[in-house]
């Protein structure tokens, strides 16, 4: 496996701080705890989400406070039903919310267009989904430089930071390879090498590792590990499993739609 | 067709082509520039080739659809254009000359007594100049291939040797004519010369041989301009080039016509000609196109430029002003602005003499002044201010300078008779325009269908892709490009299988008309010769282009709706939640009503059907989105006892039901009910029918969609009973209800397909109905006939036997007048009166030596005649009695008791038609009348009929009974008037061809003498077996000496009607044609709930449910959708066709066409789609069953 090289943008890493001493607890630092919004790259306030799909709505989430600084590794657990996926749906700018502010890299995502939205998470933002979510048309490495050519990168650029990241994730010898021949490690360190391409200020995984079994999912995580510390990329990841969150610098626990203090 | 939407086809396939080629223009910029999403875009094609080939056939079926009936239009066209053409070849021109009364202007040398000075005939001169004006003129060249100046003369010719008669044209051509003309060729197919004739020989053409059975070596005699001729035939020519026709022709070289009617036989002497051909470039039809221009050229060379000037100066004259100017406020404004133009034309200072008063270059001035003096009202409106001057010297001046001016003419003889061909050909052309408009709108929805479909199994790639950073901009590129790949796929399949198709129905149904199969009769002959397939390029190009752009445009606006997905919902593939519009969407919709009012407005201003519906159609969706919109701001009941916050209850199911149940009411209101609420009569087109078939459909579905929760609620409730098949039966209605926007859709298909299908069905079965039985068009009779009577031959002697010419006579020359057997009209000249009395007379001794005939009645059932004239008639009894025109027949007993032509409404009393009949011909005070006296709302306001007709007044055309109704017949020309009661009216369907007010003899002897004189007709019904041509032989043998001449009814009808019984036919196999655009829907949704619920049938079938009944849930599904369809279809498709038929549209392309609803074919037709669909549900059904539980569970 290729060692990535540092990303010159991200290599403020804050490690874990004294949120607590096994890093678990705690929904994170709040600006007023001797941090500068400028260190934090997610900063969430009493953020609340509401489906209305059936004659009953649901509160998903019911006032989150929620930070993370930059470069930092973050788990969400909880149980099924919890919030934790539409917090980071949320959270990532791909949901919308009906009350609080959500403040990623310090720009407020609701003021934010459409179109403003969907260019900042093509140049900030990357995504890994339990279910890989490779475009089944496109090859690996085709998949891998998507995300840059949606981002007006350079055809041959793309191509080239396209195999160095598929060679960061080891996957250098099926780049040529469509998503239905590879298997769903594979899969899911292609969907790895997509989301770091770009060199995105954070990346985003929803059960990363939920379809993999136990030696591919700590294969992954041993990467995500190596890509956070290496490049300085701050990750969240939703997660169930605990030798995951394990692995990241703090855990947020959420429960019925909001975060266990 | 020519037109579409009242576009000619040609401009609107040019501009669908331009507007296609810059939409492909836009995605290539934008595949250049974003190839990433090309390449996503395309790769979906090999991705699913099962999945690729259902959706380019189903895009093809729309386009194939679309191409097969403009192809078919234009084969029907084309045929009837054909068919019209045949008489004139490659002849697109002619010009004639009419000289002024007594004036020997234009005669050639020595005419005195000479049959040249026919006021018709001019110099060959004349031909010299035009000649040299082509030759002279580069443009004209370009469109004119070749001219020759030309004899065409009518007569009655005989058949001495195989004692014949019929009506023929005699022409005379110059030997070398450019061969732009056509060559005559023999039967075998050797070349004729007319150069190698003898004198007093001709060549006839085939019409020839079944008119007069005539064979080379006959001996022909006929009088030309009064001038009795025999000629021996060479030779026969075969039925194509000049021998082309169905009328019988002579030919010869035109010196030798000359010396024939010369009164001095000198050879080269005489130069005259009464035509000049001129045939444009191009084929028969296509070669009219250029008539204008040709027209406009050729004139200037034929102008007397003394003439113009001469009318000049009259029109400088004061009195002549004066009296204009009195006339002025009585012109039309039309003429009132072209009578401005002439006079400032003739005020300005004449130009210089050229010398030449003819053919020169005329002036601008000259040429204005032709171009307006030509003009028939502006002539007859200087005339009348003439007759209004104290000159009476002036009226004669200004009409012989007028005739002199005007006196040639080019007349553009091809153009007129396209004009009229395509005036005939309407009917289909309009009914193959209604269907091609419903295939688009369905076709459009199956497209739509399809690609949402498309979009919404890609929903999870599409919300990742969104995630990643896609821009809706990106994906609407992306699925547009996938979308205009399949498109151009469809279009290169679509459109050679649509010309394919059309062409294979064409050829399968001239073979089950010639063979008589599947039940077709009538038409046998002749189909095959007058209808050839043929489509035009504009019309392939039209459809290719037209399936592409609405492709692009339907895909773009679903790639639109697709690029709106909720990223999150759309990664799960979960459905979205309710949204609602924020912005200027929340509010866009207030701009329905101004809109709505601005076009109804436009449409009263304009009288236009299109813009006031479509005004009124705005105004009811926006009633219907305000009643949404307030209903689902207010709250419901339970609500306010909550407290909680309103939640929408009932105003989208309000509001769609409020819309789209008064959008169908208003479609389906009876065309003239505007005009009952007094607002004025709108003009419209065929489109509008289209136009009113789909909104009535889409109204009906959208408000029966709204609503489908309580269909279901009901088939709930009713199902509790039912047993087995319940379960099945509710989780088929309820996915359906789950997909209210795919099953409307769906639904709104289906039922468009089964409403063109009963549209077509109706119309068709009304077509067929009308035209397909010659019995009863011809009133039963087989053949027609005329006598003529010669001199001697009146009521008081009898008919003697007709001299036979003298043998020996020099063939080719003159034959002595006095012993000419057919030259009583200008050498033995009678009084009309007596004339027509004698022709009667004649005809009745036909019909009496035709019953004392032991042999002829082998051949005759029974004879008849008609005699017919112009009287006046009046109906007191009507609210306004006036005089008006109409034809009177008498009409003896043979053709009272041989006649067959039915009674749409007859007194009481009368038991049968014939009872009628027969009455009638024994009871002077008896009457019948044809139905197109009957009021008709269509053509009483049109041009077709004069308002001077006679209109019976009190009778419609659903009465079958009647009181009879007693009108007076008068005679301006003598003044005796006589009351006969109407005791029947004549069915539409013949009423055409047997015209008149239908009384005995002796009323029409009473009346006297009318104004024009009378014309008598004899009718004969043929023995059944009897073979009409050895009928029509033996007849015109036995009557040679009377002259009598026959045509076939049964022929007749086969020209005017073949190719309209084959269009309806064909428009029957259109039909289901477009069933496949419906089932082929159904299929595509089916396979698509079957995809989309693997998992779901995997767990139903873990839990128990056999596969029987998930197959059998699937079928339901479609089965709802058929029923539905089928039931929404028929019902508005009747709706419209009472609509159309009650306001008698089709009345301006055909009388008396009624509306029959086929119930035996339409419900067959529908079962056996119904059948269809469901074998097309049937087997994604039965796949789907199939899938493993296990598999599908662990794919959950």
């Amino acid at each position: 496996m290729t060692t990535l090289p540092a990303s010159p943008d991200h290599t403020r890493r804050v490690h874990t701080d004294g949120l607590g001493d096994d890093g678990l607890a705690g929904p994170g630092p709040a600006p007023g705890n001797g941090q500068t919004s400028r260190d934090l790259i997610v900063d969430a306030r009493a953020v609340r989400k509401v489906y209305l799909g059936g004659d009953v709505p649901v509160d998903a989430l019911r006032g989150v406070d929620f930070a993370v600084r930059r470069g930092e590794m973050v788990a969400i657990m909880g149980p099924s039903g919890c919030g934790k996926t539409t917090l980071l749906n949320c959270l990532s700018g791909i949901d919308s919310i009906d009350g609080g502010e959500i403040v990623i890299d310090g720009r407020p995502l609701q003021r934010m267009s459409d179109g403003a939205l969907t260019r900042y998470r093509a140049t900030s933002m990357g995504f890994v989904f339990q279910s890989f979510n490779l475009l089944p048309v496109l090859t690996a490495v085709e998949n891998v430089e998507y995300p840059l050519l949606v981002a007006n990168v350079g055809p041959r650029e793309a191509r080239w930071r396209a195999l160095a990241a598929l060679a960061a994730v080891g996957l250098e010898d099926r780049a040529g390879h469509r998503p239905a021949r590879l298997s769903g490690g594979q899969q899911q360190r292609v969907a790895v090498a997509r989301a770091v391409v770009t060199d995105p200020a954070i990346v985003w995984a929803d059960e990363p590792t939920g379809n993999l079994d136990s030696a591919s999912a700590a294969d992954l995580m041993d990467l995500l590990r190596r890509l956070n510390q290496a490049r300085g990329q701050t990750f969240v990841i939703v997660t169930h499993a605990r030798e995951v969150g394990e692995q990241t610098d703090r855990i947020i626990r959420m429960r019925d739609g909001l975060v266990e203090r | 067709m020519d037109t579409f939407f009242g576009i000619p086809t040609g401009t609107l396939a040019l501009g669908a082509l331009f507007a296609a080629g810059a939409a492909l223009g836009v995605l290539a910029l934008r595949a250049w520039r974003w190839p990433v999403f090309l390449r996503l875009g395309l790769r979906q094609l090999p991705r699913r080739p099962a999945q690729t080939a259902l959706i380019v056939a189903g895009l093809m079926l729309s386009t194939a659809l679309v191409t097969a009936s403009l192809a078919t239009g234009d084969t029907i066209t084309h045929a009837i254009r054909a068919a019209a053409v045949t008489e004139l070849g490659r002849l697109d021109q002619v010009v004639t000359y009419s000289a002024p009364a007594g004036s020997q202007q234009g005669a050639p040398p020595g005419a005195g007594g000479d049959p040249f000075a026919s006021s018709t005939f001019f110099p060959g001169e004349v031909f010299a100049r035009v000649a040299r004006g082509i030759e002279a003129d580069a443009a004209l060249r370009l469109d004119v291939e070749g001219a020759t100046p030309a004899i065409w003369l009518g007569c009655t010719v005989l058949d001495l040797t195989s004692r014949q008669t019929a009506t023929a044209s005699v022409r005379g051509l110059p030997p070398e004519y450019p061969p732009v003309f056509g060559a005559l060729v023999d039967l075998e197919g050797r070349a004729l010369s007319l150069a190698a004739l003898q004198p007093g020989e001709v060549v006839v053409n085939e019409a020839a041989r079944g008119a007069l059975a005539v064979q080379p070596g006959d001996d022909l005699s006929c009088t030309l301009e009064g001038v009795p001729v025999r000629w021996r035939v060479a030779a026969v020519a075969a039925a194509r080039g000049l021998g082309a026709g169905a009328g019988v022709s002579l030919f010869l070289p035109l010196a030798q016509l000359q010396r024939v009617l010369s009164s001095e036989p000198t050879a080269g002497a005489v130069d005259a000609v009464n035509q000049i051909w001129i045939a444009n470039r191009g084929d028969a039809i296509s070669g009219a196109a250029r008539s204008e221009r040709v027209v406009e050229a050729i004139r200037p060379l034929l102008v007397d430029a003394g003439a113009l000037q001469d009318v000049r100066q009259l029109l400088t004259r004061a009195d002549l002003r004066a009296a204009l100017a009195a006339r002025r406020g009585s012109l039309s404004e039309r003429t009132q602005g072209r009578l401005a133009e002439l006079l400032e034309i003739a005020d300005r200072p004449p130009p210089p003499a050229t010398g030449d008063s003819r053919g020169g270059a005329l002036s601008r001035e000259g040429r204005d002044l032709d171009r307006l003096l030509r003009i028939q009202s502006l002539r007859a409106a200087l005339l009348a201010g003439a007759r209004d001057t104290r000159d009476a010297e002036l009226v004669r001046t200004l009409g012989t300078a007028l005739q002199r001016a005007t006196g040639y003419q080019v007349l553009a003889v091809k153009r007129q008779v396209l004009e009229i061909a395509d005036r005939a050909g309407n009917v289909i052309t309009t009914i193959f325009l209604l269907f091609s408009l419903l295939s688009i709108a369905a076709g459009l929805l199956l497209v739509f269908l399809i690609f949402s479909l498309l979009a919404a199994a890609r929903r999870s790639e599409l919300g990742i892709a969104r995630a990643l950073g896609t821009g809706r901009g990106h994906l609407i590129a992306m699925f547009t490009f996938e979308g205009v790949a399949y498109a151009l796929l469809a279009a290169a399949v679509g459109v050679p299988a649509g010309l394919g198709i059309s062409r294979v129905l064409l050829a399968l149904l001239i073979w089950a008309v010639e063979s008589g199969a599947f039940g077709f009769s009538g038409v046998a002959a002749r189909v095959a010769d007058t209808v050839t397939w043929y489509a035009a390029p504009r019309s392939a190009a039209l459809a290719a282009s037209l399936g592409l752009l609405l492709t692009i445009v339907t895909v773009t606006v679903a790639a639109w709706q697709v690029s709106r997905v909720t990223i999150v919902t759309a990664i799960r593939d979960l459905p979205d939640p309710p949204s609602r519009p924020h912005g200027v969407l929340a509010w866009g919709w207030t701009g329905l009503f101004p809109g709505g009012a601005t076009l109804i407005a436009l449409g009263l201003r304009w009288g236009q059907t299109f813009p006031f519906a479509a005004g009124v159609s705005l105004l009811l969706l926006g009633c219907g989105v305000a009643v949404s919109v307030v209903g689902d701001r207010l709250p419901a009941r339970g609500d306010w006892r909550k407290g909680g916050a309103p939640r929408p209850r009932w105003g989208a199911r309000a509001g769609a039901t409020l819309a789209g149940m008064a959008l169908a009411a208003y479609w389906a209101l009876p065309f003239d009910a505007q005009e009952r609420l007094g607002l004025p009569r709108l003009a419209s087109g065929i489109e509008i029918f289209g136009l009113a078939g789909v909104l009535m459909v889409v109204g009906t579905t959208w408000a029966l969609s709204a609503n489908g929760d309580l269909a279901l609620r009901l088939a709930s409730w009713s199902l509790t009973a039912a047993g087995r098949p319940a379960p099945a039966l509710r989780l088929a209605a309820a996915h359906l209800l789950r997909q209210p926007f795919r099953t409307g859709v769906t639904t709104t298909m289906f039922a468009l397909v089964v409403f063109m299908l009963t549209v077509m069905q109706v119309i068709t079965a009304a077509a067929v109905h009308f035209q397909a039985d010659a019995v009863i068009k011809y009133g039963g009779w087989d053949l027609r006939g005329h006598v003529t009577a010669t001199a001697g031959q009146g009521p008081e002697t009898g008919p003697p036997e007709r001299p036979v010419p003298v043998d020996g006579a020099p063939e080719g020359a003159p034959l002595a007048a006095p012993e000419s057997p057919a030259a009583p009209a200008t050498a033995q000249a009678q009084p009309p009166a007596t004339q027509a009395a004698a022709d009667q007379h004649l005809a009745e001794t036909v019909v009496a030596a035709i019953a004392d005939s032991a042999d002829l009645q082998r051949y005759v059932a029974a004879a008849g005649v008609r005699t017919a004239a112009f009287f006046a008639v009046t109906q007191l009894s009507a609210p306004a009695p006036t005089w008006g025109g109409y034809v009177v027949a008498a009409i003896d007993e043979g053709f009272a008791r041989g006649n067959l032509i039915p009674l749409q409404t007859r007194a009481r009393g009368y038991a049968t038609d014939q009872a009628v009949w027969e009455a009638l011909a024994a009871d002077p005070s008896l009457a019948v009348i044809d139905a197109n006296a009957l009021p008709s709302p269509q053509l009483r306001g049109g041009i077709n009929l004069s308002t001077l007709s006679f209109t019976l007044q009190g009778i419609d055309d659903r009465q079958t009974a009647m009181e009879p109704v007693p009108v007076w017949i008068g005679n301006s020309n003598g003044g005796a008037a006589r009351k006969v009661s109407i005791v029947g009216v004549i069915d539409r369907r013949v009423a055409t061809a047997f015209r008149g007010v239908y009384v005995a003899p002796e009323v029409l002897r009473g009346l006297g003498t009318p104004l024009r004189p009378a014309t008598s007709r004899l009718f004969f019904r043929l023995q059944p077996g009897a073979d009409v041509n050895e009928a029509r032989a033996a007849l015109g043998a036995a009557f040679f000496a009377q002259g009598l001449q026959t045509e076939s009814l049964m022929e007749r009808f086969q020209n005017e009607s073949g190719p309209l019984i084959l269009a309806s036919r064909m428009l029957q196999l259109f039909v289901g044609l477009g069933l496949f655009v419906g089932v082929a829907a159904l299929g595509v949704i089916s396979t698509r709930a079957a995809v989309e619920r693997r998992q779901e049938i995997g767990i139903l079938r873990a839990i128990g449910l056999s596969r029987r009944r998930v197959t059998v849930s699937l079928l339901l599904e479609s089965a709802l959708v058929v029923v539905l369809g089928s039931v929404i279809g028929i019902t508005l498709g009747l709706v419209l066709c009472r609509n159309v038929f009650a306001v008698q549209f089709f009345d301006r392309f055909q009388q008396g066409l009624k509306m029959v609803v086929p119930w035996q074919e339409l419900l067959l037709t529908v079962l056996l789609t119904c059948a269809a669909a469901l074998v097309a549900t049937w087997l994604p059904a039965r796949q789907a069953s199939r899938i493993p539980p296990i598999a599908a569970i662990r794919e959950a």
